[in-house]
């Protein structure tokens, strides 16, 4: 047996156990989902205050429909690089690279709207 | 059933199953939104787009030498000795590889039907994974009709394909603009 194919053995060997543990996992690792309560008596609110702020504050780099232009597509895109609610208000917070941060010129209120409305809005 | 029945139903229910499998847990349970970012990456999405495209690359070259090991591409001599273990190599690697993305989706965003781009991703997913499950059984089932490991073969990588496309493309095409 050639060193290749013992190594091709172990990495088999690994990455069969690397399976069955993914398939244990996915059944035993805590899968609560995280409580996300968006939709209050006031959401529509939210969003309108949201949309009020996304035209002053961010459409000029991420495009009037979330588009894109100086800055990423963020329409169709939100969710999907940031599952987690908190990371989406960290960046909107604190910025990142040329986003610059929004901790002195919105209110904590005013950055969940805008972060609201990326997420929840109608496209 | 004729050994030659076998050597088509085997696998492909197999891989049927997988993809039905992982249809079924992705869409009965409660997707928990969970994000875990790996070190030197931004985002959840940034190190699965990465590790997808990596395993595409991987599942390509499973593919190429796949076809050359049967004399489909490259010179007429035979390939050499060592092209089956490495094919066998790669073939895993790209697997484990995939696993954690895979892990993700299941777990932290489950099955999405529709007739959108999340939707395809998460058919296309289930199915790129029964398929690579048959191809490898096919591997080992005797009397299976000449052409159809390379067949499969192709058909994985193109699914894999389609699963990156409707993923990670989207994911730096989102990231550049």
């Amino acid at each position: 047996m050639t060193r290749l194919a013992k190594l091709a053995d172990i990495v088999q060997w690994v990455v069969g156990v690397a399976t069955l543990t993914a398939v244990l996992m996915l059944f035993t690792l805590d899968g609560s989902p995280q409580e996300v309560e968006p939709f209050t008596s006031d959401f529509d609110q939210l969003l309108d205050d949201g949309r009020d702020i996304y035209a002053e504050r961010c459409a000029t780099c991420h495009g009037d429909t979330g588009q894109g232009g100086q800055g990423p597509r963020l329409a169709g895109t939100v969710v999907v690089n940031y599952p987690d609610v908190a990371d989406e208000i960290a960046l909107v917070t604190d910025g990142r690279g040329a986003m610059p941060p929004f901790a002195l010129t919105l209110s904590d209120d005013e950055i969940v709207a805008v972060v609201a409305f990326t997420r929840f809005a109608p496209s | 059933m004729s050994g030659r029945s076998t050597a088509f139903v085997a696998p492909i229910g197999a891989g049927a199953l997988t993809a039905l499998a992982l249809g079924v847990y992705s869409s009965s349970h409660d997707p928990t939104g969970r994000d875990f970012v790996l070190a030197g990456f931004e985002s959840t999405a940034s190190w699965k787009s990465a590790l997808a495209s990596i395993a595409l690359a991987l599942f390509v070259t499973q593919l190429s030498l796949g076809l050359r090991i049967t004399g489909r591409i490259g010179p007429r001599r035979p390939a050499p000795a060592w092209a089956p273990d490495l094919h066998r190599l790669v073939s895993t690697l790209a697997f484990g590889l995939s696993l954690p993305v895979v892990f993700h989706c299941l777990w932290a965003l489950g099955y999405e039907g529709g007739a959108d781009r999340v939707g395809f991703h998460s058919l296309l997913g289930c199915v790129a994974y029964g398929a690579y499950v048959a191809n490898a059984l096919s591997e080992r089932v005797g009397g299976r009709p000449p052409g159809a490991v390379p067949l499969g073969g192709a058909f994985v990588a193109i699914a894999m394909l389609a699963t990156w496309w409707t993923s990670a493309l989207v994911h730096y095409a989102g990231t550049a603009a």
